[in-house]
């Protein structure tokens, strides 16, 4: 039965290694308008998640058929973290960063470990959601929202808003990504804290109310969807994301916004500067990177992009949104976390 | 015999001068590959870019939260070493020395947990057990009608018995060997004399594989000790840390400042400390009571009849296994045909496109499969050719600063993997000769060299103990060469346990993951890399696809170098 069973599992890694390869050879495409010069491989380190980031890839390749887009799907702090330690070693082999906020990367601002570059595309980006300087451009917007289980909880149970996870009834259901590792998460902490509808006090009740980690946002959309938790404090597009692909899980919008420009920047000492800059400006074309947010469930940044029905543009949303100083983040990050992990006790 | 021999036989020179080379080689290569890391956590602990700082690895040593993580880790690694070591020993008495059927379908179950990835295993108890949303916990609840879940894996309690379960093997190896090779007349003798079973278990067996056992024993303690993967799974979302999660929180938590990595640096070598204590602690047990088995000219070992026992202890054996080895499969190949994770297992949520999109969408697994049985190779030989290499070196040649040598080849596996591979960026990325093998597939090899050689030097060194040194000197006094007799005597005698110990870095390298994560570059990643970046961006069934082609092959390779050693390992 053993060989048998060898036998089977060898003939269908032969076959699907041979599916591999007839890919490839459909993709010998016609990109055409003097796109085939640009050559080579482009690194992207990124925390929108690994299907969006292979759906850029596929929309980049398209356009420039000679360049290969690989990319590195992390949380925004292991993105910084693994960013810190290649310009610590003095090698660094990623060519444009898209993260979550862009605190991480006011910091390697100061350290001057950023290459400055004004895109022309950038210009069509709102002047709030950018670096006066040129050295990160926000590219995406992220919104905060209440992901729920359909089999523990339900639309009428959920909270409408984020005071609303107070209620009694969710005491020791209620999961977020880890804000010491999750950008978003971070946001989401100072937005909050610096807010005077809720502050610190509103974390303090939540730690009574026994909120509980996970690594990254999708992790937390997977606790909800399997049951374990009734509500989870979530990216909206992460959880649409989870919900299109059939997970029992929900989403409501809250009427407080948090809302984040998740910034885009090139580090200086990447290998490939001509790719990185022409990534960099695709993912900010409004026929290129942009166009392919929507069908992620991501809100681009920039107008002029075809919006779903439901979903509200980059201005509309933040129009509303908690204001969040990011300089001020930088500086204050550290001891915001720390004051965090004292409340819940990590 | 020729004159070389003659000449070799009268100069002792020659013979010494074979073990002075090796001596050094092994010396050179462990300063490579160990201290150049080390050293750089080091200058980074405690040089912040102008002077010598202790303050920072003070604070640390001192904040609440890494206290708890000590306490945490100990609490799991020493229970989880005892428990480890009863269930091990347990089933390598059963299985290497009584009559219970089945011996070759367990032996194979045994070796499962070897090709599950710890981090894998997590998840799939999580996926079991966890509090209210597990599978089995919901379906238990649901049958018995149970308030409250049966058993909250999100627990140190969890951690330990997902621990107890995946070490286990590592006792049950070590032992297994020793009692297949162990002189049967020495049982037999205290039979005769009228010893009753018990009695000649207690008083000849246990004690004669003493070595083997406290040899397993360590391994899994300081696997426990240093894994990342089981408390990372199953006890971050309670706030549950230990000494490694913690490293990595704190680099995590840093974002972008380098004062993180310092920090975890520092917390690294608190690690170390403890580690180091458990090595000497070892030593020294081991040095009050040495035996040698002396073996290589026995037959079969006596097989004890279990009699009435049989098939009660068959019953529990293969139910236990059930639980611990083909429950958490069933888990993982279930949740990988699963359309979403959270749905019922039924028809029409079952589908084959989490392996379709596996194979056809990410180039990246087609890359992972290829690196990782590359470094899976590659690392399993070099760490046989070095850590058998130790093994005579420390035991048999003794030369001074053995024990150095001992505890420099034992050092990294007390390093969590990341930290390892920070210090090996550090250290091999330009600072040395100009060297960078940053971002390519050799600098992941040079880790997993580093990390698993104590691996092979364990099983080579519980073996080499075993063949006494007058097997040798008898070789020597017949006539052969020192080089000879180390060919035709010792080394066949060990190459059970060099083959075993070739496994043990081979399996764990497949499915390695904590080292390779920071290390891999674009064209270098492995599976576990693979496996990991699809579990986090939560799809969660596609990683379950990826693992059960990962597991299967992991099973094909093991058997496949079985098959070609198989008529070469009977001794």
């Amino acid at each position: 039965m053993k060989k048998l069973l060898c036998v089977l599992l060898t003939l269908l890694m032969v076959v699907s290694l041979a599916a591999c390869g007839k890919k490839e050879n459909n993709d010998t495409p016609s990109g055409g308008d003097g796109n085939e010069k640009y050559k080579g491989t482009v690194m992207l380190y990124t925390s929108a998640g690994e299907d969006a980031a292979q759906s850029l890839k596929q929309v980049f390749e398209k356009k420039y058929p000679n360049v290969t887009l690989d990319f590195y799907a992390a949380t925004s702090g292991k993105c910084n973290t693994k960013l810190a330690t290649e310009f610590e070693a003095k090698n660094v082999s990623c060519d444009v960063v898209w993260l979550a906020e862009p605190s991480g990367l006011i910091d390697f601002k100061r350290q001057d470990r950023l290459l400055q570059y004004k895109s022309p595309y950038a210009d069509a980006v709102d002047p709030m959601f950018k670096d006066p300087d040129g050295y990160y451009c926000g590219a995406r917007i992220l919104i905060m929202g209440l992901g729920y289980s359909l089999t523990t909880c339900s639309e009428k149970e959920v909270p409408k808003n984020f005071d609303g996870l107070l209620d009694p009834a969710f005491k020791g259901q209620i999961i977020i990504a880890d804000p010491n590792t999750s950008g978003s998460s971070k946001a989401f902490v100072y937005g909050l804290t610096h807010s005077p509808k809720y502050g610190w006090d509103f974390f303090q009740k939540l730690a009574d109310q026994k909120m509980e980690f996970e690594t990254s946002a999708n992790a937390v959309n997977q606790k909800v969807a399997g049951g374990e938790y009734k509500v989870a404090i979530t990216p909206e597009h992460t959880a649409l994301n989870s919900i299109s692909l059939g997970s029992p899980m929900g989403y409501q919008a809250t009427s407080d916004v948090l809302a984040i420009a998740c910034p885009i920047a090139i580090p200086k000492g990447c290998p490939n500067e001509e790719l990185a800059k022409l990534l960099y400006d695709f993912i900010l074309d409004p026929k290129g990177g942009q166009e392919a947010l929507p069908s992620f469930n991501i809100c681009p940044i920039v107008d002029g992009v075809k919006l779903p029905d439901g979903m509200k543009s980059a201005k509309e949303i933040t129009a509303t949104a908690l204001p969040i100083d990011w300089v001020d983040l930088a500086n204050t990050g550290k001891d915001m976390l720390e004051q965090f992990n004292k409340i819940f006790g990590k | 015999m020729t004159n070389k021999d003659f000449l070799k036989l009268e100069g002792k020179k020659q013979g010494l001068s074979m073990d002075k080379i090796m001596t050094i080689f092994c010396y050179v290569a462990l300063i490579t590959v160990v201290i150049l890391p080390c050293f750089m956590i080091i200058y980074y602990t405690f040089w912040d870019g102008t002077k010598i700082d202790f303050e920072m690895f003070k604070s640390v040593l001192v904040q609440k939260e890494n206290l708890a993580a000590m306490k945490n880790t100990m609490i799991i690694a020493v229970i989880a070493t005892a428990f480890a070591t009863l269930v091990g020993v347990f089933f390598a008495w059963l299985l290497g020395r009584s009559d219970i059927p089945l011996k070759g379908f367990m032996k194979f179950l045994f070796s499962i947990p070897f090709m599950i990835p710890p981090f894998l295993a997590a998840m799939s108890w999580d996926m079991m057990f966890s509090g209210r949303g597990g599978y089995v916990n919901k379906l238990l609840m649901s049958v018995f009608n149970l308030a409250n879940a049966p058993l909250n894996i999100n627990s140190i309690l969890g951690i330990i018995i997902i621990e107890v379960v995946y070490y286990f093997p590592f006792v049950y190896m070590q032992v297994v060997s020793a009692l297949e090779r162990m002189d049967p007349t020495l049982e037999e003798s205290a039979r005769i004399a009228g010893a009753s079973q018990l009695y000649v278990i207690r008083k000849i067996t246990l004690p004669l594989t003493i070595p083997a056992i406290s040899s397993g024993m360590l391994l899994v303690l300081i696997t426990s000790l240093s894994n990342y993967g089981i408390p990372s799974m199953v006890g971050y979302s309670k706030g549950i840390f230990t000494l490694p999660t913690m490293i990595v929180e704190l680099m995590n938590r840093s974002g972008g400042s380098f004062t993180g990595i310092r920090e975890a640096a520092a917390l690294s070598i608190v690690l170390f400390i403890v580690v180091a204590i458990a090595l000497l602690l070892q030593r020294h047990l081991l040095t009050h009571g040495r035996y040698d088995i002396i073996k290589g000219k026995s037959m079969r070992p006596m097989l004890i009849k279990l009699r009435g026992a049989k098939y009660p202890l068959l019953i529990f054996s293969l139910a236990f296994l059930t639980l611990i080895v083909i429950a958490p499969i069933v888990m993982i190949i279930l949740v990988s045909f699963n359309r979403a994770y959270g749905l019922p297992f039924t028809r029409e949520n079952m589908t084959f496109i989490h392996y379709i999109n596996v194979f056809t969408k990410n180039a990246m697994v087609k890359d992972s499969v290829k690196n990782s049985l590359f470094l899976a190779f590659s690392a399993g030989t070099i760490c046989l050719i070095l850590g058998t290499m130790l093994a005579y070196v420390i035991y048999k040649v003794k030369p001074r600063g053995g024990t150095l040598l001992e505890m420099l080849a034992v050092l990294p596996y007390s390093l969590p993997g990341t930290v390892m591979s920070i210090g090996c960026i550090l250290a091999w990325s330009g600072a040395f000769f100009g060297i960078s093998l940053y971002n390519t597939i050799w600098i992941i090899l040079v880790a997993y060299v580093a990390r698993y050689l104590s691996y092979v030097l364990k099983s080579s060194s519980a073996a080499l103990q075993q063949v006494h040194p007058s097997l040798e000197e008898a070789a020597r006094s017949c006539g052969a060469s020192h080089y000879d007799a180390l060919k035709d005597v010792t080394l066949p005698l060990i190459k059970p346990a060099m083959l075993s110990g070739f496994f043990l870095v081979f399996l764990p390298c497949m499915r390695e993951l904590t080292t390779s994560i920071l290390l891999y570059g674009p064209k270098s990643r492995t599976l576990g890399v693979a496996i990991y970046q699809l579990r986090t961006n939560g799809q969660i069934n596609q990683a379950s696809a990826l693992s059960v082609i990962t597991i299967l092959l992991i099973i094909i390779m093991n058997n496949l170098v079985k098959y070609i050693t198989r008529d070469r390992r009977k001794y």
